[in-house]
């Protein structure tokens, strides 16, 4: 049969798997009438069981077909089965039983729902060795009794209440008939009890000997004598003897068997198990592990049940004699885990007669042969810590927290060793807390001082802080209730449920952030996938309402809701506290508790603080801890930053406190002014724009302050540019200083637009200067100003130094209309004057009067014009007096005669 | 550096009984102490006050330990006691009967099928084969021919 690779990259028979495709697109595309349906099913069905078919893909075509056909046991079956092989037991139970529901007496459902039910629970395990049992006898009523018990169980889980079996009694022990049916002889069901009484750890000698009986029985044929010899090999590595095995083959008449390949892996199992001396057994052994003779799994485990650290040899020489292996089986998977086993057992007992260092050796020799074997890292830090070695501790920790959540990201999900990390989490962040404020409950409250001497320990209340983030998480994904892991009410609105998703992944991104752990990020995707699972099916109505896990986990729900709510409490009275002493070094621990304290779920947590009384019901809760982040900011300020390096020092806490309230104009006024008292004049400026920028909400609570602040910022961003101007030309006292003034103030304009003051000062420079293209550029300057203003008062200043400004051109502008008529009748009569001094007669001395005569009327309408255009009274003044001189000229140039 | 306090008693170190004790251990083990206790009070009268006093202190985490419910809320008041325990690293099947034996089976399994030789499947969850599952159907049939 040809194979190809598919384009799921799986390699399947081709022809069947290609057909089958066909068919059921054929199908497809036809209507939906019954006898397609079933076609479809059975389809799907073939293609699922096809040999090679991906375990995933085969279970989602099992499901269509059940789609299609839901009445069809065998479907059940199959499901169960491969849920079963992919370790998922009790979505494999849940299938069986559906199957034994349509089918009541199929053995192959009963008998595969036995063994799933062995892999679970004590409870469920005695349940499953009640079916093996029955279906070793073929009885119908001990199935239905243990099928019936099984409900009960499901219902007891269901609701949480005591079980009690379908006949009123707790479920029954099998009862060690030894009997069995002809049926479960001929299907090898006495293997499959033999295999289960072995794998307990007492087992019945009893029904041991009551399946080999049945074996024995069936050992004539070829496939009884594998199964019987199979048996054999089982029990000589279960404890039975040499001679115990081989009279067990004598017995079935093995030993009469001509030799064959299954009599010559028993007696080279034998040969090997009679070997007593450890040099002669590890020389045959390697042969037989050469030669691919016997299977590894088996002669590692004979090594270790006879020279393991149960012998009477010393460790030394245990651990040698793996050394004389020789290197191809030493590169053997199976013995690296015999090494492995032998270096734990050794290590543990070293460990319990307090040899620390000899455990450390061993653990650490085991741990090289497997770096990512979790319980090794647990015991490396368990040593560690007992050690109290400073340079082993916080690496081990680390590096266990890194495994936990490294194999579930390996794993694809987040539930495998999923109770470790809730444990780990749980027990760091719980002695981070008892060193110094000890509590027999959450509920217990420290006192102010022990809060105090707590945040003073910083790597204590660090560890505290960090830890329990993440053993909440981690139990909030180990809801299986959508609305448990996202931490709302079963009655939540669409919007809370919607909101309770993005805290938590708040929470979620702000626990595994900066973790330098392999594998973080491909945990947190898969935890960002549960959240936004349970997300979708919070929000779905009926799937809300059907949610066959809320009520049973709703008590652990109910506590890790307590713990946060005790969580909330102790990190607000923290933050009080910081608050009350008022020091500027616990600004930035307060902000890493603001952090930890928005990520909580208040939306539900709430409803509980109104409830006992701990609230009004109209506090907003998050706003309630807003405020107290912006109070920590604004107190803890002692000692008062003096130098640029204090301001630079408090300004690395306000980022963080920024960060987390970004709409706060309290913190971002205090962050402007580190920003100037850092001397970083720019990015103060830029601040505070930006700051003013955020839009005041309609529910202000105190409108008066944010007055107040957005006054501070305009005035902070008004002086910021004009103190960058040398101060020598702040008062310019010539033009000369001015036009310095100008210049460096118009550089300085373009950095800082926004400065209401530097703009202001320089159109009054400008309006001082007064010449006509000075006015226009002053009146420019304000007219931008007044458009830009930051607040009605500025805006308003703007207007007037405005209007100001446009007086002063229109004066200009007459007085330039004034000089265009008056300056050129001067200028006639000073020339005629001139002319007179030089030659005097009638005719230039009426040359005089004339020039004298046209000037004074001139100059009197250049009073009117003045006077009518109101310039000022000097100007005026000045009009005047020149009037008067000419009227005196004009008379002593009237009785001028010539002599 | 703040490293985990290891040494700290606790209401199992008490009674002398590991944090993962059964019921029925915790039982006995409060039992025998109450005994020894009372014993020493008959022989040492003289210590009669404080041998009182230690019998009352038992008793009470004896109390606290043989209910489950106060147990469970000791329990995850006090998460290091149970997490504070040296694991088992060694591979299942050098541990529990039940791996060591479904581990051979499976090995044995294999070995035999390398020499040709065929171990019935026990259940369903050891084939691969289950053509026999398959149901005639004239449509599906009739489309592969």
């Amino acid at each position: 049969m040809s194979t190809s690779i598919t384009s799921e990259s799986i390699v399947v028979p081709d022809a069947r798997r290609r057909r089958l495709l066909a068919a059921i697109a054929t199908l497809e595309e036809r209507e939906r009438e019954p006898r397609v349906r079933l076609a479809l099913a059975e389809a799907e069905f073939r293609l699922a069981v096809t040999p090679g078919t991906d375990p995933t893909e085969a279970i989602e075509r099992i499901r269509r077909a059940i789609t299609h056909d839901p009445f069809l046991p065998k479907l059940y079956l199959h499901l169960g089965r491969l849920l079963q092989r992919s370790g998922k037991y009790r979505p494999a139970v849940h299938e069986y039983r559906h199957a034994i529901r349509l089918a009541p007496s199929n053995r192959r459902a009963h008998l595969l729902l036995a063994l799933a039910l062995l892999e679970l629970d004590d409870a469920e395990q005695a349940l499953g060795r009640t079916l093996l049992e029955g279906v070793s006898r073929d009885s119908a009523e001990d199935l239905r009794t243990a099928v019936a018990d099984l409900d009960a169980l499901f219902r007891q889980q269901r609701s949480g209440g005591a079980a009690k079996s379908a006949k009123g009694k707790t479920p029954p022990r099998p009862v060690p008939t030894g009997k069995q049916s002809d049926d479960a002889r001929s299907s090898g069901i006495w293997r499959l009890s033999l295999i289960e009484q072995l794998s307990r750890s007492k087992p019945i000698r009893r029904q041991i000997d009551a399946q080999l009986q049945t074996g024995a029985a069936r050992a004539a044929d070829e496939d009884g004598g594998v199964e019987y010899a199979t048996a054999c090999l089982l029990l000589l590595a279960t404890g039975e003897t040499v001679n115990q095995t081989r009279a067990l083959m004598k017995t079935a008449g093995l030993d009469r068997r001509p030799p064959d390949a299954v009599s010559a892996v028993l007696d080279a199992a034998l040969d090997l198990a009679a070997i007593e001396g450890p040099a002669a057994f590890v020389a045959t052994a390697a042969g037989h592990a050469e030669r691919g003779t016997l299977p590894p799994e088996l002669v590692c485990w004979l090594h270790f049940s006879k020279f393991g650290p149960a012998c009477a040899l010393g460790a030394d020489t245990v651990l040698r004699l793996l050394d004389d292996y020789p290197e191809s089986f030493r590169r053997d998977g199976c013995f690296a885990e015999l090494k492995l086993a032998v270096l734990d057992e050794y290590a543990r007992a070293a460990w319990a007669s307090e040899r620390f260092d000899r455990a450390k050796l061993l653990w650490q020799e085991a741990a090289a042969l497997d770096p990512y074997r979790v319980p090794l890292a647990i015991n490396l830090a368990l040593l560690a810590t007992r050690t109290r070695s400073r340079e082993d501790y916080a690496s081990a920790w680390a590096r266990v927290a890194e495994l936990l959540y490294l194999h579930a990201a390996g794993a694809g999900d987040v539930q495998p060793l999923l109770e470790e990390r809730r444990a780990l989490h749980l027990v760091l962040s719980q002695q981070g807390r008892q060193r110094h404020c000890p509590a027999s409950s959450a509920q217990d409250l420290p006192d102010r001082k022990q809060l105090v001497d707590w945040v003073a320990d910083t790597d204590t209340f660090e560890i505290w802080l960090r830890e329990w983030d993440l053993y909440y998480l981690n139990v909030r994904l180990s809801f299986r209730s959508p609305v448990h892991v996202l931490g709302v009410p079963r009655d939540a609105s669409d919007e809370d449920v919607e909101a309770a998703r993005d805290i938590l992944l708040r929470h979620l991104g702000d626990a595994l952030a900066d973790r330098p752990w392999a594998g973080i990020a491909a945990f947190r995707d898969l935890a960002e996938d549960k959240i936004a699972d349970a997300f979708e099916r919070a929000s779905d109505g009926v799937e809300r309402a059907r949610d066959p896990y809320y009520e049973v986990e709703k008590p652990d729900a109910d506590a890790l809701a307590e713990e946060a709510l005790g969580r909330g409490i102790l990190l607000r009275n923290v933050v009080l506290a910081l608050v009350g002493r008022g020091r500027a070094a616990d600004l930035r621990i307060g902000c890493a508790i603001a952090r930890h304290e928005f990520t909580l779920p208040w939306l539900a947590l709430k409803p509980i603080c109104v409830g006992r009384g701990l609230i009004d019901e109209r506090i907003d809760l998050v706003k309630l801890f807003e405020g107290d982040l912006a109070a920590l900011a604004s107190r803890c300020v002692d000692p008062e930053p003096r130098s640029p390096k204090d301001w630079s020092a408090r300004l690395g806490a306000l980022d963080e406190c920024q960060a987390l309230l970004p709409n706060s104009l309290d913190i971002r006024w205090l962050r402007c002014e580190a920003l100037d008292g850092a001397e970083r004049a720019e990015d103060a400026y830029a601040a505070a724009v930006e700051a003013l920028e955020v839009p005041i909400p309609d529910d202000d609570k105190d409108p008066d302050h944010t007055r107040i602040l957005r006054a501070h910022l305009v005035t902070l961003i008004d002086n910021i540019a004009l103190l960058q101007l040398p101060e020598p030309l702040r008062q310019p006292r010539n033009v000369e200083t001015a036009r310095r003034t100008l210049q460096e103030g118009r550089i300085l304009l373009s950095h800082f637009p926004l400065s209401g003051a530097l703009r202001a000062f320089l159109a009054e420079v400008l309006l001082q200067l007064g010449e006509k293209p000075h006015l226009d550029e002053a009146a420019e300057l304000l007219r931008e100003g007044r458009d830009t203003a930051l607040d009605p008062d500025q805006r308003a200043r703007f207007d007037e130094g405005l209007a100001r400004a446009l007086a002063a051109q229109m004066s200009r502008d007459r007085l330039d209309e004034v000089e265009m008529f008056v300056e050129p009748a001067m200028d006639r009569v000073e020339k005629a004057i001139a002319s007179f001094k030089r030659a005097p007669s009638r005719t230039s001395s009426q040359l005089v009067r004339d020039a004298v005569t046209d000037a004074i009327v001139s100059v009197s309408t250049a009073i009117e014009v003045t006077e009518t255009a109101e310039l000022p009274h000097h100007q005026v003044s000045s009009l005047r007096s020149t009037l008067s001189k000419l009227r005196e000229l004009e008379h002593k140039f009237s009785t001028y005669q010539e002599y | 550096m703040f490293m985990i306090d290891f040494d700290a008693e606790s209401h199992y170190s008490v009674l002398g009984v590991a944090p993962t004790a059964t019921a029925k251990e915790i039982g006995q083990a409060h039992d025998r102490l109450v005994r020894e206790l009372r014993e020493r009070q008959r022989r040492e009268p003289e210590n009669r006050q404080e041998l009182e006093g230690r019998e009352k202190a038992v008793n009470a985490v004896g109390d606290e330990l043989k209910r489950p419910a106060r147990r469970k809320q000791y329990d995850k008041a006090n998460a290091h006691l149970r997490f504070y325990t040296v694991r088992v690293a060694a591979a299942p099947m050098f541990t529990d009967a039940a791996d060591l034996v479904a581990v051979l089976h499976r090995a044995i399994g294999a070995q035999l099928a390398r020499e040709n030789v065929r171990l019935a499947p026990v259940s369903d969850l050891d084939r691969a084969d289950f053509r026999a599952d398959e149901t005639p159907n004239a449509l599906l049939d009739e489309l592969l021919g």
